[in-house]
């Protein structure tokens, strides 16, 4: 790369981070290498490749790939690129390919697991140079934690649960909301588009000083004017975020939840009373009947697992696409649990819908002043964007976790922290 | 039959409520038992086991309006100027005395120096109430309703 190394050790500090960061292009190349090339990123859940030959395509930052299951039910992920002169090989973002993948330039198949299966002529090369094995689709390698798929080009000893780390329990917390302790991701997807950098969205999705504000009329339309958000977001509030370390980070609601029910998802009320005692009779008999309470309470986790995952109320998983320095794709998936009563899955995909996606009453609003916040990092007197709240009040806990209130900046430090750590690592991905 | 110059103007008129952001108006045109529904990822299926663009029962819509009239729904502040041209109307009877009409539109959309431009195809099921027609069902297919989409947070 051209000029000077860029010194992220200064554009990143603990409390402030530089605008270069959100709209530099030579960052975001080497973003899409330090990270989208070296780090787990998240690809697809399990359920929405159930059956043998179901794929769909994703991505690694720029970069191609389809995650398909075999003939023989084996997960994969595989380059979208045919091994031969470069041509995506499949064309369509989903779909059953039992039969396999076959490249509409020259003709060479694959198998659903990548392999080489048979190309028109083959005579045409020597088999001193040319071994058909040798030219399977690239594999990526992939891991996954309670059905959630991420693909890693140079995991380099790293695992994935590792990188998961104190994240893990909300994943849990997410699949025991289930009375099959599964949850599938095949009720379609929304998609939406914005033009400013990609983790302006990772900021906000842990950030929980805007929501009063910003989100504050679809609040009211859940809860009534007269509601006191100060009860859930200000210095007597409840809510609280926290850095789970390795650019993890929640909005943990759970105390909030505990004490006023389902908070502002409203499930209570809007479902069917016998659709509601037949889905706690099913958790209680995989949980047992004193979990239910807890698992309840607790209900639908806010969390996000560094650099492209996010899951949030009311039961839906975000996966974040780059696409440039200043634009970003998000991908909402509804989140349904195995085995509950369709009633409580309809409600959970409807709501999904209404809160978020492009039409949503939510989120249009966050990719609204993404898109403002892109404008304004034009400025170029002040280039600092200060993360400064709560820097001295946040607390260690036991668990390794660092907690802040709601409204402080806690959880987007844990992510820069992180971010800083990725882009500075040495030529061997050592962190 | 129901009158086709009756219906042709409903949807003119149906159309400019929405383009000058009219939330009043353009909710008394419909039923109280009415669906809006805009479909996501296909211009078919079942609302109620896929997620939509856009699925509202008639209090759904209510609060969708509710919330733009604040002033503080962001993402239309300020609000996008809209044009639409609607075309290629189509009328059938249908059962109980309602009136299915297909038509297309073309759709500029214009806010903070962006231009947007959307299609689609949208079917509306008419009643007559109070010798009024009524919107009783609504379904926008969007031509891209597969792909990433801007902000759709005005009236479509």
């Amino acid at each position: 790369m051209a000029g000077a190394a860029i010194d992220y050790q200064d554009l990143v500090r603990r409390d402030q981070v530089h605008a270069r960061l959100y709209y530099d292009p030579a960052i975001f190349e080497e973003e899409m290498d330090k990270i989208f090339s070296h780090h787990w990123v998240y690809v697809g859940h399990e359920s929405e490749v159930a059956e043998p030959g179901e794929f769909v395509c994703r991505w690694l930052g720029l970069q191609p790939v389809i995650l398909v299951r075999d003939r023989k039910r084996q997960l994969h992920l595989l380059m979208n690129r045919c091994r031969h002169r470069s041509n995506t090989i499949c064309q369509v973002e989903r779909g059953n390919a039992a039969g396999g993948f076959r490249c509409a330039y020259h003709g060479w198949t694959y198998s659903p697991s990548g392999e080489l299966t048979g190309l028109p002529y083959s005579v045409g090369y020597d088999s001193r140079d040319f071994r058909k094995e040798d030219y399977g689709l690239i594999r990526v390698t992939i891991e996954s934690c309670h059905g959630f798929i991420f693909g890693n080009l140079n995991p380099g000893g790293h695992s994935l649960l590792a990188q998961i780390g104190a994240a893990r329990p909300l994943l849990e917390q997410v699949i025991n909301l289930a009375p099959a302790g599964e949850v599938m991701l095949r009720a379609g997807l929304l998609k939406h588009k914005y033009r400013a950098n990609w983790k302006m969205t990772m900021e906000n999705v842990l950030d929980a000083y805007h929501p009063p504000v910003l989100h504050q009329t679809a609040f009211h339309l859940g809860t009534g004017k007269s509601f006191n958000w100060d009860s859930v977001y200000g210095p007597e509030g409840n809510a609280r975020t926290r850095d789970l370390g390795n650019g993890n980070g929640q909005i943990d609601f759970n105390a909030q939840n505990r004490k006023s029910g389902f908070f502002f998802q409203g499930l209570k009320g809007d479902i069917d009373e016998s659709a509601q005692r037949a889905y706690h009779a099913g958790l209680a008999k995989r949980l047992g009947q004193e979990r239910v309470a807890q698992v309840l309470g607790d209900s639908d986790p806010h969390f996000s697992i560094f650099p492209n995952f996010n899951y949030l109320p009311p039961g839906q998983v975000r996966l974040i696409r780059p696409v440039s320095i200043d634009e970003t794709h998000i991908y909402y998936f509804p989140v349904m649990l195995k085995d509950a009563p369709i009633e409580i899955n309809r409600e959970r995909i409807r709501r999904s819908g209404y809160m978020h996606g492009p039409a949503g009453l939510v989120a249009p609003d966050d990719i609204d002043v993404y898109e403002r916040n892109q404008e304004a990092l034009k400025a170029r007197q002040d280039e600092w964007v200060i993360l400064r709240r709560g820097l001295r009040t946040e607390q260690r806990e036991e668990d390794g976790s660092i907690v802040g209130m709601a409204y402080e900046e806690t959880t987007q430090r844990g992510l820069w922290r992180h971010y800083r750590q990725l882009m500075t690592r040495d030529a061997n991905g050592a962190i | 039959m129901g009158d086709f110059r009756e219906v042709e103007q409903f949807i003119y008129r149906e159309a400019r409520l929405m383009d000058e952001h009219r939330y009043d108006d353009w909710l008394a045109l419909w039923t109280d038992d009415a669906t809006y529904w805009v479909p996501c990822g296909r211009d078919d299926g079942d609302p109620e086991l896929q997620v939509s663009i856009i699925y509202d029962r008639y209090p759904q819509l209510v609060n969708r309006l509710q919330r733009l009239k604040t002033g503080k729904a962001f993402a239309e502040d300020p609000p996008s100027r809209l044009c639409r041209v609607i075309s290629n109307i189509e009328m059938e009877d249908a059962a109980a005395g309602e009136i299915v009409a297909r038509s297309s539109f073309v759709l500029g959309d214009l806010r903070k120096h962006q231009e947007v431009h959307w299609f689609g195809r949208t079917l509306h099921r008419l009643r007559k109430t109070d010798g009024e027609l009524r919107i009783a069902y609504k379904k926008v297919i969007l031509l891209n309703n597969d792909e990433p989409l801007p902000n759709l947070a005005f009236l479509i």
